[in-house]
């Protein structure tokens, strides 16, 4: 165990959170991360419901893109501005659909100041499998099998949103696709800066709300059309 | 008679336009001045035309020849095209990046501590 990080806090690690179009639920998602953590970053994506203006009443940091970018746009937007503080030992990011749970997010914060790994990547196949509907599970091996291959590493989940990255090992990325295809991106830096992973169990819920604001099938092709360029530029 | 005038005309005003506008890419420069070179040879001596194709080992002739240049050129088009999207989407990320960033800071800096 490393006992360097030991002064570290909860109120050292940051929320990272991408919003798009999430009236429905953000209430309930961002009150049930403010009982365990004090500095949480949303940013909306260009949302065109009410997520904005309901975002402004609560207590977060609201960062807003004039436009939609895309998922890892608003990402990294939140990475840019969270590594600019002093105070900031972590970042866990976190979707704002409602698929991950509080407990799990702590459950990373507590683990990334604890251990000597820069990143912690969740997965929902090291437990709980028979949770990912039979579909998005097909859909999801096929993404990791082939960004495996591609990219020569050996992880169970390469498109969980939930994750925990420390702050230095963020300063090291160049992060510059704007889709969903980043996280792919992310872990072929990983793999290049040999910056030092892991993997933790997460459980997602999955919600008839949260399905329909998921991957499709077609958003998959374009993912998969991200990665071959990135192999392609590597 | 008319048609083939204007078309001469349309190919001398691509052959003169291609030596002076000032080109990012050498690329775009040189089909340019091959297809309006090309152009003017096939109103002006078709035989010409017909003798390069051959040199260059195509069948057809010039009309082959102008369809394989033809696609060519559109294919190079889209490929640019596309090219020059990719960097315009990649200026409007960083732009309304940094403007979110900077909104951030002021609001941070307009809060009472």
């Amino acid at each position: 165990m490393n006992t360097k990080n030991n002064h570290y806090t909860l109120d050292n690690v940051y929320i990272a959170i991408p919003l798009y179009n999430e009236e429905q639920v953000l209430n309930d998602v961002i009150s049930d991360l403010q009982k365990n953590f004090s500095n949480i970053v949303v940013v909306d994506d260009g949302s065109k419901d009410r997520s904005n203006k309901l975002l402004r009443e609560l207590d977060v940091t609201l960062i807003t893109h004039a436009v939609n970018l895309g998922q890892g746009a608003a990402i990294k937007t939140a990475f840019e501005y969270i590594t600019t503080i002093d105070e900031a030992f972590a970042i866990v990011t976190f979707d704002a659909d409602g698929q991950h749970s509080t407990e799990d997010a702590v459950k990373f914060a507590k683990e990334i100041i604890r251990c000597k790994e820069d990143i912690i990547l969740g997965s929902r196949f090291i437990e709980n499998a028979d949770h990912v509907p039979r579909l998005k599970r097909i859909l999801l091996k096929s993404a990791t099998l082939v960004t495996n291959f591609l990219i020569g590493v050996h992880l169970t989940d390469t498109h969980n949103g939930l994750k925990a990255l420390k702050v230095k090992a963020v300063k090291k990325l160049d992060l510059d696709i704007s889709g969903s295809a980043f996280e792919s991106q992310l872990i072929m830096q990983v793999s290049k800066y040999k910056i030092s992973v892991k993997e933790i169990a997460t459980k997602i819920t999955y919600t008839k709300y949260s399905m329909k604001k998921g991957q499709s099938m077609r958003n998959s092709l374009l993912i998969a059309e991200d990665i071959i360029k990135l192999v392609r530029s590597k | 008679m008319t048609l083939k005038l204007i078309f001469m005309l349309l190919f001398l005003f691509m052959l003169t336009y291609s030596l002076i506008r000032p080109f990012t890419s050498l690329s775009s420069k040189f089909f340019l001045l091959m297809g309006s070179t090309l152009g003017i040879l096939s109103l002006t001596e078709p035989g010409y035309v017909s003798n390069f194709a051959e040199f260059l080992g195509i069948s057809g002739g010039g009309k082959d020849l102008y369809l394989y240049v033809s696609f060519v050129t559109i294919y190079l088009f889209i490929f640019y095209t596309a090219q020059r999207f990719r960097k315009l989407e990649s200026k409007i990320i960083n732009l309304t990046r940094q403007l979110a960033l900077e909104s951030v800071k002021k609001n941070n800096e307009q809060l009472p501590d």
